[in-house]
This record gives C-alpha cells, structure tokens and sequence, in this order.
C-alpha cells in the first residue's frame, strides 16, 4: 500500500515538473494556441500569451539560447493509454507537436497538428490542396500548387 | 454563396486551359445566382420570399430541392432543407430581420409538382440546400474541364481532382487541423475522387445571441450539433462526398460512423477533444506525414 502511494507521489512530482517546465516553453512562444493541441490537462498556471488567430508578432527575445529546444515530457496515463507530449522550439517558436507514445487504435487517435509551412519544408509530401470547412481558409493564402500548373481563382 | 474557388489545371494547351476554366467558373456563377441565399435576387431567395403559394420553379432549382427532400425522409428529418429558417434566424443570409413561425416548417411541409415544375412551401419556410449544392456545383464545373488532362477544383475546402498529378499520380490533400488555422492534421492521397469536409469550427462566428453557435444545425432538435469539429468524407463525386459529410456529421460521432460504414465511405471525424476517428479505407490512402 505504501509503495502504491510513493508511486502516486513520484508521478505528481513528475507531473508538476514536466508541467511547468512546459508552461515556461510556451510562455516564450508566439502561439498559445498550442494548449489545445496538448492532452487534456491543463496546467494549473496557463501562460497569458493572446490566444488570437490573427496574432502576426515577433515572438519576444529569447534570452536562453539553445537555438533547438526539445521539450519531451513524462509519460502519464489518461483513459486512452499511455501518453507522451514532446514539443520543439525554435527561437521562440514552437514548430511542432509530437505525441510519441500516443496509443494509435481506434478511437485514441489525437489530431497532432502539424504547421503547414513546416510539413512543406519537410519536403515528404507535395500539398496540392487543403480540405477544410472554412469559407476564408488561411490555406487559399498559401500558394501550393507547383510551378508548373496554371490556376484560377475566383470568389463566387 | 460566399466561398472561394480554386481550380488548378494540368494541360500545356494554353487556350483549352483558358476556354474550359472560363466554362467552368461559369457553372459556378450560374450556381451562385440561383441557389445562393445571400443574393437577394436569386431563384432561392424569391422562393422562400414567396413562401405559402405554389411557384414556378426551374429545372435545376426543381432537382435539387427533390433531391434534399429524398435525403430528409431517408435520414428521418436529421438533414433538413428547411434549415434555412434557422440559419436566417440567426442572421446568416437571407431573408433579413426573419423569425421562424411557433410551429417552425419542415421538409414535410414541401409540395413538388413535377408536372408543371412548381414548389408549395410552408408560409414562412425558408429552404437552404447549401449542404449538396456545393458539391453538385463541382461536379458540373468539372465536366466543363474535361477537355484537360488533369485538375483540381477546390470551392470552399470540397475538393475533386481528377488525371493525374505530375511525377507523383496521386493529389496531396491535407485535412485542415479545425482550431489551429495554419496547421494540417493528415494528408490523402486522392485520384479521380472528390473529398469534402463538414465542420463546425468557422462559418458566422462562434457566438450568436449570447451562445456557443455554428450552422451545422440538427434539424431533429433545432439545435447546432456537438461533440463534432469536423468530418472529411472521400467519394467518387462531389455532390457523394458532400452530402455523406453533411448528413454525417449531422448524425453525431456514432450514428455517423454507423451511417458511413454502411456506404463504405472512407471517413475521418475530428471530435472536440480533437481525437481522431477514422476507418481503415481512409487511413490506406494516408500519407506518412514524416
């Protein structure tokens, strides 16, 4: 019994600690937004970064400088499984959100997002389009067709 | 009706490019001017101001408003073309400064008469047959550009290719990730298909009157439906593809799914803990995102 509750102990230390050191990384990332994008659970100080879609600034300075930081937090247990968050910054800005221990079947499956400028770069898949229920998609802005194809475009 | 359009064409014959992209976005203008409720002098907008009387309807306007009909009595009244009332109510398009009557019209209320190509609707009624026309938009568009060896239209996140894409076949479409506007959550691989995504997480505003709203409305409850960001559908057609998204995620997470698998639709619903549910037809034309 009193192994079971150092065990509860040791993951709320973990936990917490994960946990802060993640509100400290998007405390000095642009977008906030990313909150969402983490598992359901919310850390008890959210950083008070404006969550606004239209939020265009510079991220501040960052005075730590590691220029690639990696934040990979502890595995902890949520109804769907096992899970892991890790998430990359890059001069201030986070660049992507990965779930490695995310379980994968049926219905545990989490929408990682995945910033379309950066799964370009990447260079693993040629995007032609962007499927979404919007009726001003901010994908229309970005121009994804290749070279060699002509367009046109009109708004009906 | 308020979206964007995009087409992208492969051909090297410069004025079969031109002369079918100009049929093409004359189909949509057509369209527009007909089934768009947000102008006030279109064929759907004087029928529902006329509302209560038998009126001369076109061919067209005749056709896709059957075809809504046939999809409410198949889905029990969940999909309802007479969600234009509530849409309307709520200040998304027209008629202005409109209230629904206490007993608010459904699609039972719809009289056709093929004979003479005329409509009988409630008084008050307001039709929207927003949720297939788009689709059906497409599909005609897209016979304007057969000519060419290979295109994309992309009108309002709906999209039907067809031929293949240069050096790689396959079109790459990502699926927009519904809360975070400039991020992705997953890339198919689409030939000679169309795929459509319903969702809730953009058109109008998210409040209206105080509370949480979006223009997916069940129209079994006269509610806006929850538990839903999004759903993208993959079908032979647009109009397939559109309507299977539509009445899906009108449905709700579990009846969709239930409804999908019988039309062995590939299928990706994003729920509002934005946990992923998809089937094994829509996860084999996945591409690895790494």
């Amino acid at each position: 019994m009193t192994s079971k509750l150092i065990q509860k102990f040791l993951i709320f230390i973990f936990t917490a600690t994960f946990f802060t050191i993640l509100t400290i990384g998007i405390g000095r990332a642009r977008k906030a937004s990313i909150q969402q994008a983490v598992i359901p659970v919310a850390p008890a100080n959210t950083p008070t970064a404006p969550a606004t879609s239209t939020a265009q600034k510079e991220p501040p300075a960052v005075k730590q400088k590691p220029k690639n930081l990696k934040f990979t937090g502890t595995t902890y247990g949520t109804p769907f499984g096992q899970v892991t968050v890790a998430i990359d910054i890059e001069n201030g800005k986070i660049t992507s959100v990965e779930t490695p221990d995310y379980p994968d079947s049926g219905p545990s499956i989490y929408a990682r997002p995945y910033l379309i400028d950066q799964a370009l770069s990447a260079g693993s898949a040629d995007i032609q389009g962007v499927s979404g229920a919007t009726y001003t998609s901010f994908a229309f802005q970005h121009s994804l067709e290749s070279a060699i194809v002509s367009a046109g475009s009109s708004i009906f | 009706m308020g979206i964007p359009v995009h087409i992208t064409v492969i051909d090297s014959d410069e004025e079969k490019i031109l002369k079918s992209t100009k049929s093409a976005e004359n189909i949509f203008r057509e369209w527009d001017k007909r089934f768009s409720r947000f102008l006030k002098n279109s064929e759907l907008n004087q029928i529902n101001l006329g509302a209560g009387e038998w009126q001369d309807i076109s061919p067209s306007m005749f056709a896709v408003i059957s075809r809504c009909v046939e999809l409410a009595e198949m889905t029990n009244g969940f999909f309802d073309p007479s969600v234009g009332g509530y849409l309307a109510q709520y200040g998304y398009g027209l008629p202005k400064k409109y209230e629904l009557p206490p007993i608010p019209p459904t699609y039972r209320d719809i009289e056709l008469d093929s004979e003479r190509s005329r409509i009988l609707c409630a008084k008050g009624q307001v039709l929207e047959p927003a949720a297939i026309v788009k689709g059906m938009a497409i599909d005609a568009a897209g016979k304007e550009l057969s000519p060419l060896d290979g295109w994309m239209i992309n009108a309002g996140g709906d999209i039907l290719t067809k031929g293949d894409f240069p050096e790689q076949k396959y079109w790459n479409i990502a699926i927009q990730h519904p809360r975070i506007k400039n991020a992705i959550v997953t890339t198919v691989k689409i030939h000679n298909e169309a795929i459509a995504t319903s969702g809730s997480y953009e058109v109008g505003g998210t409040t209206r009157k105080g509370e949480n709203w979006h223009h997916q409305i069940n129209m079994r409850t006269g509610n806006p439906t929850s538990g839903l960001l999004s759903l993208s559908v993959i079908a032979p057609t647009a109009e397939q593809a559109d309507t299977f998204a539509s009445i899906a995620f009108l449905y709700g997470l579990s009846k969709g799914v239930e409804f999908l698998e019988k039309e062995k639709a590939p299928y990706l619903f994003i729920d509002d803990r934005e946990i992923i549910h998809k089937n094994e037809l829509f996860a084999a034309r996945e591409e690895s995102m790494l």
